[in-house]
């Protein structure tokens, strides 16, 4: 209860503070203790409106002063004053609704409205991002105006530095006229930077550079020194240029020699054509500096320079290539003989010619040489799967064939079109060329023969030697690979040779110009017999190989195919040689061809499931003692005379035990084993026996046995 | 790599030796020795790659003469102890792996560290202190047995005891107590004999362990006297020590030569065997049979051949004369085969959950 009334007050005061509030009466927290007491001591009926309002006092006082009628009165006023309240209170609360509604409905317009607001912000953002390319689009169509004005300006600028340097000797002579020497070594200091950059810059035009030239002649400049920059700056330039491509080189060096003509002869390539004469004054109006040039171009550094540009294009021109870029030095040369007759270009420049004419014919053969070697070296990659199907090597050796042979009418078709079309540079020594030629083929031919050899020999180191852990040098030589060396050293001399001396003969005739002390440089004969001997070697060396490959790969034959081999019962001698043979590849190849041969030989059971019957058991025990024999000299480290004394014992039990075993491969390679195993715990390189000595050794025994078993019997 | 072959490292010659770098708790690693009459031998360091299945060599040394047993160091890896031979020269000795040098890969020289001398005959093998740093080694001849003090530091190696098996016998191998450190096994001929150290006497002897030369012999890694041999009777047999006369069980063993048996480090029930017919066997060896229990069969025979052959790893194609469990997973073994070629494989996936699960 307590609670509840409390509440009400707290109620009642807060109701009162808020219409006070609104009706701006002065509130609890304006009141002063003093208004209050002098309030009390007010009529207590005025108080009604304070906060310190006391209804029981107020209502004691009421009754207490007043009469019945005003009372009565007062009750009305006050009843209808509880009404207006009431109703202004019931204002108040519905117009903050309203407010409330009113607030909402903004809350909700707004959120509305935001919706919207993103898809035209991002519409506003496609818009600027439109307006920004375009700024960008018409900036960049400025731009190139731009840099056409900036350009237009440089030239501007550069066109009043010449005018200033053309209206020079004017205003010198004015100058000098007025006597106003210092204006003048001015106006001279000022121009000659400018002149001496003309000449420098090698974009400038020839001719405004040869009046630059001619002004600064004017001006006494020393020429010296004006040349020696200038080809200075040029050779770098040309150095340069050198490391570029080839067809750019071309140009370079055309653009060269037109620069160095046009040096010298200022206006030659500009008005040459139309006339001769005027271009003849001038050139004698700039004779001494054409004279000053050519003693320095005249040394050899020019045609050096150009030696050596010819020197790169030829390593992989043609000789029409060739043949144009000498087209553009003999027009070159004319130009600078015209000039200067007595510089003895011509000299130089035959020599020029001559050298890389030389170095033309010998990259073409090196090229040829590397083709072919190159063709040759592929059989040890597809080595492997070119023994499985033939096709792939005859593939390859008709490759090499085509190779050789088209390699050579390239090489020749080429240095013919040289020798056709630069008659007038060959004229001289035409011979040597010719010599040159053969020679080429003869030094091609015997290289070749060498490769072959050294191939084929290489080979057989491989076959028959022991170094496995040495590094080989080059690539392995297989049996294949050296028959295919073989039948191309046949292919060449048989049909490439005699063509390619056909062709030399009918296209390259003369020479001999050195045959008068040596011998002619192309001598096919020779050739061919150095072919032939070469195949005869390689056949041989195949031959051998092939045999080494049988010994090797023979005692798998039966282990693959127990049925066959048992069929044809083959007698003791040959079971036994086999195994000898067997033997004797193998102590002279080493564990890895061992392993080799392993792979192409099945894995053998050894020890199969024992059926009942007397053969199986006795052929399981025989190898279990035979497998017991090999663990135990592998236990053991023997010598020589050990190894053969085992050798021995397995030759003798291998016929011994011939009819026990009714022939089992698996006995049989059981035996090799054996010997495997002692030749590999052998302390020196093991030593065979051969198989006469051993089996004269064996027979003699059997033999003792016989007598023995003879004498016992005539005993008993 | 279960149901899949196993991974091969192929040397370059012939080979008897590997054994696990058991110091090298953070790698499986193996050292292989090669054996080569008239070459120069190498030993090769090899590890087994952590995520693939690949063989890395990590380290090879050139090692003059050709190895016939190598035993590495158990406490520290930069150790390990070779036996050696060429042509009648013999002899044993430890050696420190170098340092890798600049040179990468390059083949380099082992450090000598001691040689054992004073052996009268071709000495068998060696065998570190079980487990543990400790200076004695034992090296095993055909005849004798010697305790050696090493001190690896100075490079000292002294002999500390001396005994002989005898005029004429033949000892092949050796195996050192791990539960008693003084006691060591050797297989002498048809026999184990068993040494104390500390008088070198011989205590024990299982009289005829097997028909012909006990090859190999090992201790059981968790229970005394519990010992396990292989003989070139073909047979694979384990022993109570306790009771010399009669076998706890037989396990068929090979066709040929069984070669070397190891039980696995971790798993007592699993034992790995080698032959001469060039396989691998994985056996469940029956852990009731152990310990004081009497063998089963009423008449006290040995049990017979039972079925207990987990596996057969038939990827080596030569005798396979070396054969290590990896010390740091205990499912995965290396072996050597004469022909020079280490297998890797491991237990079956199928067995590794049935060992794993009655743990």
């Amino acid at each position: 209860m307590a609670q509840e009334q409390e509440d009400d007050v707290a109620n009642d005061n807060r109701v009162r503070e808020l219409l006070s509030n609104f009706y701006g009466s002065p509130s609890s927290s304006d009141s002063r203790p003093a208004t209050m007491e002098r309030l009390r001591r007010l009529d207590s009926l005025q108080q009604i409106d304070f906060a310190e309002f006391d209804p029981d006092h107020y209502m004691n006082s009421l009754l207490r002063k007043t009469p019945m009628d005003k009372v009565l009165q007062r009750y009305i006023g006050i009843a209808a004053e509880i009404k207006n309240l009431d109703s202004a209170m019931q204002m108040l609360v519905f117009e903050n609704y309203n407010k409330f509604i009113s607030a909402t409905d903004t809350i909700r317009r707004m959120k509305w409205n935001i919706a919207g607001m993103e898809s035209n912000i991002e519409q506003l953002l496609d818009s600027i991002t439109g307006v920004r390319a375009k700024s960008d689009a018409v900036n960049d169509s400025m731009c190139e105006r731009r840099e056409h004005i900036e350009e237009l300006n440089r030239t501007c600028r550069l066109l009043r530095k010449i005018q200033f340097v053309f209206d020079l000797p004017k205003r010198l002579r004015k100058c000098m006229k007025v006597e106003d020497y210092p204006v003048a070594v001015k106006h001279y200091l000022e121009a000659l930077p400018i002149l001496q950059d003309q000449v420098m810059d090698s974009s400038v035009v020839v001719t405004s550079r040869a009046q630059a030239v001619r002004l600064l002649q004017q001006l006494n400049h020393p020429v010296e020194s004006l040349i020696n920059m200038f080809l200075g700056a040029h050779w770098d330039r040309l150095l340069e240029d050198l490391g570029v491509s080839k067809p750019t080189m071309v140009n370079k060096l055309k653009s060269f020699l037109g620069l160095e003509t046009g040096i010298a002869t200022p206006d030659i390539k500009g008005e040459t054509p139309t006339s001769p004469q005027k271009a003849l004054e001038k050139i004698e109006e700039v004779h001494p500096l054409c004279q000053k040039l050519l003693d320095f171009c005249a040394t050899f550094r020019y045609f050096a320079s150009v030696q050596r540009s010819l020197r790169f294009e030829t390593s992989a021109l043609s000789a029409t290539e060739l043949i144009a870029a000498l087209g553009v030095l003999s027009k070159g040369v004319t130009l600078l003989n015209e000039l200067v007759p007595d510089a003895g270009l011509f000299e130089h420049a035959s020599k020029a010619v001559e050298d890389s004419i030389r170095q033309h014919i010998n990259i073409m053969f090196n090229g040829l040489y590397q083709n072919i070697a190159a063709a040759l070296v592929i059989p040890e990659q597809l080595d492997m799967e070119a023994s499985k199907q033939s096709n792939a090597l005859r593939s390859y050796l008709e490759k090499a064939q085509r190779t050789i042979i088209q390699g050579s009418l390239h090489v020749l078709q080429d240095l013919k079109e040289l020798l056709d079309k630069s008659e007038e540079y060959l004229a001289e020594w035409r011979d040597e060329y010719v010599d040159l030629v053969q020679a080429g083929f003869q030094d091609l031919f015997t290289n070749l023969v060498d490769d072959f050899l050294s191939l084929g020999v290489k080979a057989g180191i491989n076959s028959r030697s022991i170094p496995m852990r040495k590094p080989q040098s080059g690539p392995l030589a297989t049996p294949s690979s050296v028959l295919v060396l073989a039948l191309l050293s046949v292919y060449i001399y048989q049909a490439a040779v005699p063509k390619i001396t056909e062709i030399v003969g009918a296209w390259f005739i003369g020479g001999g110009a050195m045959s008068s002390e040596a011998r002619p440089a192309f001598v096919p004969s020779e050739i061919c017999r150095f072919f032939h001997a070469t195949g005869d070697t390689l056949l041989h060396q195949v031959a051998t190989l092939e045999a080494e490959l049988h010994q090797l790969l023979d005692p798998g034959h039966p282990r693959i195919n127990p049925g066959t081999k048992h069929s044809d019962h083959a007698g003791p001698s040959q079971v036994a040689s086999k195994g000898d043979i067997y033997r004797v590849s193998q102590s002279k190849s080493k564990l890895w061809e061992r392993d080799i041969a392993k792979l192409f030989t099945r894995r053998i059971e050894l020890f199969t499931k024992v059926e009942y019957t007397q053969a199986s058991v006795v052929s399981a025990v025989v190898k279990l003692v035979l497998k017991t024999f090999q663990e135990f000299v592998r236990l053991e480290t023997l010598n020589c005379c050990g190894y053969q004394q085992i050798q021995l014992d397995v030759h003798y039990l291998r016929n011994a035990l011939q009819n026990l075993i009714n022939n089992d491969p698996v006995v049989d390679a059981l035996f090799d084993e054996v010997c495997a195993a002692a030749s590999d715990r052998c302390n020196v390189e093991p030593v065979p026996l051969d198989i006469a000595a051993m089996n004269r050794l064996v027979q003699a025994k059997t033999e003792r046995q016989r007598l023995g078993t003879l004498q016992q019997i005539s005993q008993a | 790599m279960q149901g899949s072959h196993g991974s091969a490292y192929g040397l370059k010659y012939q080979a008897r030796s590997i054994a696990a770098q058991v110091a090298d708790t953070e790698n499986t690693r193996w050292l292989v020795g090669t054996l080569s009459l008239r070459e120069d031998n190498e030993v090769h360091l090899i590890q087994l790659a952590d995520n693939s299945a690949d063989i890395l060599c990590e380290g090879l040394y050139t090692h003059q003469n050709e190895i016939w047993d190598l035993a590495a160091c158990p406490f520290d890896s930069q150790f390990f102890s070779t036996v050696y031979a060429s042509g009648g020269d013999f002899g044993a000795a430890i050696w420190r792996i170098p340092e890798r040098g600049q040179g990468g890969n390059r083949v380099i020289p082992l450090q000598n560290v001691v040689n054992l001398q004073g052996h009268t005959h071709k000495i068998k093998c060696t065998l570190w202190w079980p487990s543990g740093k400790h200076n004695q080694l034992v090296s095993i001849d055909a005849e004798n047995l010697y305790l050696w003090d090493i001190e690896t530091s100075l490079k000292t190696a002294q002999v500390h005891g001396f005994a002989s098996a005898g005029e004429l016998s033949h000892m092949a191998s050796g195996c050192w107590d791990p539960h008693d450190v003084n006691h060591v096994a050797t297989a002498t001929d048809v026999s184990v004999q068993c040494w104390d150290l500390r008088s070198m006497n011989q205590t024990n002897k299982i009289e005829q362990a097997h028909m012909l030369q006990v090859r190999h012999l090992d201790f059981n890694p968790k229970k005394q006297h519990i010992m396990i041999t292989a003989g070139d009777d073909s047979r694979i047999r384990i022993w109570d020590l306790k009771m010399p006369n009669i076998p706890l069980q037989e396990l068929p063993g090979h066709q040929h030569w069984a070669y070397r048996v190891q039980y696995n480090p971790k798993y007592e029930e699993l034992v790995l065997s080698s032959g001469t017919d060039s396989r691998v066997n994985l056996w469940h060896v029956a852990l009731a049979l152990s310990g004081d229990a009497k063998p089963r069969s009423p008449f006290g025979s040995p049990k017979g051949p039972s079925d207990s052959l987990l596996r057969a790893y038939t990827e080596q194609e030569d005798s396979v004369y070396g054969l290590a469990w990896s010390t740091r997973d205990p499912w995965v073994f290396a072996s050597v085969s004469y022909d020079g070629r280490v297998m890797v494989d491991s237990v079956p996936q199928s067995v590794r959950k049935q060992l794993t699960s009655r743990r």
